[in-house]
């Protein structure tokens, strides 16, 4: 495997985007990318692409942008993952570049919710979830049955069961998931590309927002956004062709899926019993850590971009990722650790719990995690030196996860 | 909230159906089928793992850790635990609206009721199911509280006849 390094990222503004259309969107995250590595767009000689399938209202996205970011005559592949695509799509990237089949490739991801009725809800979970309510349906779910699993949502609703496994699990309260979220929402202020900003948010103000169903509250949930997300790949020798002086080096990435949790596909039965589990998540992180030569995450990450569109996933994610031990992640919040100035930022940009266009978002981690270790984070640049930078995505039914180290100098240096 | 909501000069309207039935599947035919008819004579059936014992409930084909077809039938224990639930507010309506439709407002959930969603799983059994969980104050739900199901009066071999879960016992807390 070569040496691979991110020359360039990019992101769109984030938000509601009514003003520019998915190719637009898609284009705003590229050129900046494009811009930020300094290159030519002729020497880009591949795209990975990816989003959430389904949540734009638009079913092939793909085929419209091609020529908004110069991909015609380039060969370019579409990934979807779920929720983990922006992960898979910047994985797909990495993959074509260390195996030395290209030397400088592009991978961008995207959603855009508000082209969607009720954001994403109706086109998207729909298109997830019909298949298997129709056939419940027939085997004689009454409405009554079908009202209260709506009741709880979909990715909402799961994750709910997996905020209760949790906190069961761990010990935590719902305060602290108040404080994770406060602390996403005040450090996403001092991100301009993120959603939802709050300066000074604190966590008796999420308290105060209504509970939607017991233990996950409004002021929990993440916003359905808008945006592109994008990385340019190159390989050592590219680096050094083109004369690049910013990167971040890729360390090491893994992926891992999982058994579908929540009753299984199509109401079969599922192994998976406890959904805060993330069986995947551990064993992406430990294979990623032994490919990047990391052998103590807690003393040689210095921050971290998780996947957390709840806030107790934060929690537990970073228990999974080996930065806490199990059940153990709120104690390290109460004492301020994961803050942006604390000893182990998490996701100081405000993260997915913020700022959440899907597709986007897996890829935004990667983006987060190299503009730390190229030091280009602006307002919520952690102040202490950055060596080593996790970024993680997940999604899927809760089964796939992919995690990728990225650091100021590749490995083995 | 969406583009739907908002107002436009022009809109069409398709009248037609959609038959949400008529989707063909292949596993669960034999499995899941088997599963709900037995709901006439109120028995939860799932399906034995011969490589590493563990029973899915609801039944499935093919054990996702052993890939192996779980061939073998078995009837398993109308009580349970509870590993983890969710609380409702009390529901309003406007609240709940799946696909555009008010469940409140079409009468599908009672306004004012609070619905308890539990994850349970059935004694013996190695997966688990979210089911209601009724007879019980939201305050009085525990992780680990042990329940039994709760059957229709009147059971007709659908995924319905199963109403939820109740506790197995009195709970008394002090």
């Amino acid at each position: 495997m070569r040496r691979v390094a991110i020359i360039g990222c990019g992101q769109s503004k984030h938000g509601r985007r009514t003003d520019v259309n998915q190719a637009e969107l898609v284009a705003e995250a590229v050129w900046a990318a494009i811009e930020d590595a300094n290159i030519g767009v002729e020497d880009i000689e591949a795209y990975a692409v990816g989003n959430m399938q389904g949540f734009g209202g638009i079913c092939q996205p793909d085929l419209v942008f091609a020529d908004y970011i110069a991909a015609g005559g380039k060969p370019m592949q579409r990934v979807a993952t779920g929720g983990t695509v922006g992960g898979s799509t910047a994985h797909l990237g990495y993959y074509e570049v260390a195996s030395g089949m290209y030397d400088v490739v592009l991978a961008v991801s995207w959603e855009k919710h508000s082209d969607s009725a009720e954001p994403g809800a109706t086109t998207g979970l729909l298109h997830v979830a019909f298949a298997n309510l129709s056939y419940m349906m027939k085997i004689g779910m009454d409405m009554r049955s079908f009202a209260i699993m709506g009741l709880a949502g979909a990715a909402a609703g799961i994750s709910a069961y997996q905020a209760a496994f949790y906190m069961a699990r761990s010990g935590c309260r719902i305060e602290h998931f108040d404080m994770v979220a406060a602390k996403a929402r005040r450090n996403a202020a001092k991100n301009r590309y993120a959603h939802l900003k709050w300066p000074g948010c604190t966590a008796e103000d999420i308290a105060k927002t209504e509970m939607l169903i017991w233990p996950l509250r409004f002021g929990h949930v993440c916003p359905a956004s808008d945006g592109a997300s994008c990385v340019i790949y190159a390989s050592e020798d590219a680096v050094r062709r083109l004369g690049i002086k910013e990167v971040a080096w890729v360390k090491g990435v893994a992926a891992y899926a999982d058994e579908e949790a929540d009753q299984g596909e199509s109401y079969q039965g599922t192994a998976v019993v406890d959904y805060s589990d993330q069986t995947g998540a551990i064993l992406s992180a430990r294979k990623a850590y032994r490919r990047a030569g990391i052998k103590d995450p807690r003393k040689e990450i210095d921050v971290a971009e998780i996947y957390a569109p709840f806030p107790h996933q934060e929690l537990m994610f970073s228990e999974r990722l080996g930065f806490f031990d199990d059940g153990t992640a709120w104690k390290a919040l109460e004492e301020g650790v994961t803050e942006i100035d604390g000893d182990f930022p998490i996701c100081p940009s405000g993260g997915v719990n913020a700022t959440n266009a899907i597709g986007s978002s897996g890829m935004q981690r990667v983006v987060e995690a190299a503009l730390q270790i190229m030091g280009k984070a602006e307002d919520h640049q952690v102040p202490k030196d950055v060596k080593n930078a996790v970024a993680h995505a997940w999604g899927g039914q809760v089964q796939f996860n992919t995690v990728m180290v990225l650091g100021d100098r590749p490995k083995g240096w | 909230m969406g583009l739907i909501k908002e107002k436009f000069d022009r809109t069409m309207e398709v009248e037609g159906e959609w038959s949400v039935g008529a989707y063909r599947w292949k596993a669960p035919k034999g499995y899941l089928d088997e599963y709900v008819r037995n709901f006439k004579d109120r028995k939860i059936t799932g399906t034995l793992c011969s490589s590493c014992g563990r029973v899915y409930v609801p039944p499935r084909e093919i054990c996702a850790r052993c890939f192996t077809e779980t061939a073998e039938k078995v009837e398993v224990s109308q009580y349970g635990e509870v590993l983890a639930f969710l609380v409702s507010p009390p529901l309003e309506k406007g609240k709940v609206v799946i696909a555009g439709i008010d469940a409140v407002q079409a009468g599908f959930l009672k306004e004012g009721e609070q619905i308890i969603l539990a994850i349970v799983r059935f004694e013996g059994t190695a997966s688990s199911l979210v089911l209601p969980l009724v007879n019980i104050e939201p305050e009085k739900v525990r992780v680990g509280m042990k329940v039994k199901a709760v059957w229709a009066e009147e059971c007709r071999g659908r995924l319905a006849d199963l109403i939820g879960v109740e506790p197995a016992f009195e709970v008394k807390y002090e």
